[in-house]
């Protein structure tokens, strides 16, 4: 389970500020959201803030959702997440614009050797621009990848918990 | 039977040379095939990359028209000059790659536009060829020894080394600083092709290198008439004395154990803008030397290891 609640990140000053107060995200992990955020929002700092998403109807199960934001000009969300492959688990993100489309996803850690294809963007993109109301299907509106079920049915179904749970939060207005 | 022993010996000698030397020749005639008019095709595509998160830049193609041109053809070294030829209008100087056989005085890159110059011990490069190859303003970029290999209808090269980060990708990508090369040129029934499998590495003063990603990369040279590359052909016998010049001069930084590291830019700009007014004006080589030495960071520590 991670704990996070705000960090403020300086492309400039690259990953050294970089952190999450009270953090149980690794470095490594750290260094990779950062870059993430960099090149695919295209800013060089950005500040993260954690939402806060205390509903009865709602659990994140450990994982994390921020507010994305440079100066005072909000850039999205990002959701930090975690989903299991074949013998292990994966951390993932989802990046969403301020309308709460997915802007880019990307799993950032994979720990065993089989399934790997689920990192690429040629079967990534496939979620791109997709909203509170779309429901991916593994095999059905999202492509299967040979050798690599396990994890890309879970890569699936983690991103279609995420949109439901982010049409929650938008409906419920607890969205910054 | 004694007296006989000392033929049959002087005979296993003598057949050892000239087979010795007949493969120098094959090697040779290899090198010099690489000359002339050729229409080449650039092709590189990542192909893979230890973290997943990775995304694999976009795959690069170019197309040119090359005269490599025979500079220097000693029994030990030869030299090639390519030489692009821009929309049948412009020429631009391109790189020189040069061959130096049985050589035991090698560069290897280090980083930070850092050389390792070095001499190999006699018995490691014994028949084989040194290619060592430059930039457009005649600084290093990578050198590397091996066999040339002629069998089963196949005459190629091949090496694994250090290099600054190609021309393509220099002022676009920031993310790694070295490209551990791996150079193919084998001689084909239609010109010859560069064949590369590339590592792009992060390298760090302390730290283990980081790959990034790797490439292949093809750079495929289709032999055309020579009169199609005539421009190139004019500007080179216009231009050579300066080259060549720009060449003595640089052999002269050279000659020198330990590390080079060069200056990017000075008074804002890189060496081969520099070399546009002299040649222009066909400097002399006092006034050439004084430019190089400009971008030379002279720090000889004679160890100074590449990683």
């Amino acid at each position: 389970m991670r704990r996070a609640s705000k960090c403020f990140c300086s492309g400039v000053l690259f990953l050294t500020t970089f952190h999450f107060l009270g953090a149980q995200i690794s470095p490594r992990l750290q260094k990779k959201i950062n870059t993430a955020i960099t090149t695919t929002y295209g800013v060089a700092a950005f500040e993260l803030r954690e939402v806060s998403t205390e509903l009865e109807e709602l659990s994140l199960d450990g994982d994390s959702l921020f507010e994305i934001v440079q100066d005072t000009e909000q850039l999205g969300y990002l959701y930090l997440g975690e989903a299991p492959s074949m013998k292990q688990v994966f951390d993932y993100i989802v990046m969403f614009d301020p309308d709460i489309t997915i802007k880019k996803s990307k799993v950032l850690i994979y720990r065993e050797d089989y399934g790997q294809q689920i990192g690429s963007q040629r079967w990534l993109k496939q979620f791109i621009g997709l909203s509170v109301t779309d429901v991916p299907m593994y095999s059905e509106n999202i492509d299967a990848i040979a050798g690599a079920t396990i994890s890309a049915k879970n890569m699936t179904d983690a991103v279609g918990n995420v949109l439901k749970k982010m049409g929650v939060l938008k409906e419920k207005q607890v969205l910054p | 039977m004694k007296n006989v022993i000392p033929l049959v010996l002087f005979f296993i000698f003598a057949f050892s040379v000239m087979a010795q030397e007949g493969k120098k020749q094959q090697d040779i005639a290899a090198i010099k095939a690489m000359c002339g008019c050729y229409e080449v095709k650039f092709k590189y595509t990542e192909t893979f990359a230890p973290e997943i998160d990775y995304e694999k830049h976009h795959d690069y193609t170019a197309a040119a028209l090359e005269w490599a041109q025979l500079v220097e053809d000693k029994n030990n070294k030869l030299s090639i000059q390519h030489i692009l030829v821009v929309n049948d209008t412009m020429v631009v100087k391109h790189w020189r790659q040069d061959w130096e056989y049985e050589n035991q005085n090698v560069f290897h890159y280090d980083k930070d536009n850092a050389w390792n110059f070095k001499k190999l011990p006699a018995q490691d490069v014994k028949g084989q060829w040194t290619q060592k190859v430059f930039q457009v303003d005649d600084s290093p970029r990578y050198s590397g020894s091996a066999t040339w290999i002629h069998a089963d209808g196949k005459h190629y090269w091949e090496n694994r080394t250090n290099a600054p980060l190609p021309r393509r990708e220099y002022t676009k990508r920031k993310d790694y600083n070295v490209m551990l090369r791996g150079n193919r040129q084998e001689i084909t029934d239609y010109g010859w092709v560069h064949e590369q499998d590339n590592d792009k590495i992060l390298r760090q003063d302390g730290e283990e290198d980081v790959l990034l990603a790797q490439e292949k990369g093809y750079n495929i040279y289709t032999k055309v008439a020579d009169q199609k590359c005539k421009l190139a052909q004019d500007w080179w016998v216009a231009n050579h004395k300066f080259w060549g010049k720009v060449r003595d001069s640089w052999s002269k930084v050279y000659s020198r154990e330990g590390k080079l590291m060069l200056n990017k830019v000075v008074d804002g700009q890189p060496l081969f803008m520099h070399f546009y007014p002299l040649e222009k004006e066909k400097a002399k080589t006092k006034e050439i030397a004084r430019i190089i030495q400009k971008f030379v960071v002279d720090t000889p520590e004679k160890d100074a290891q590449g990683k």
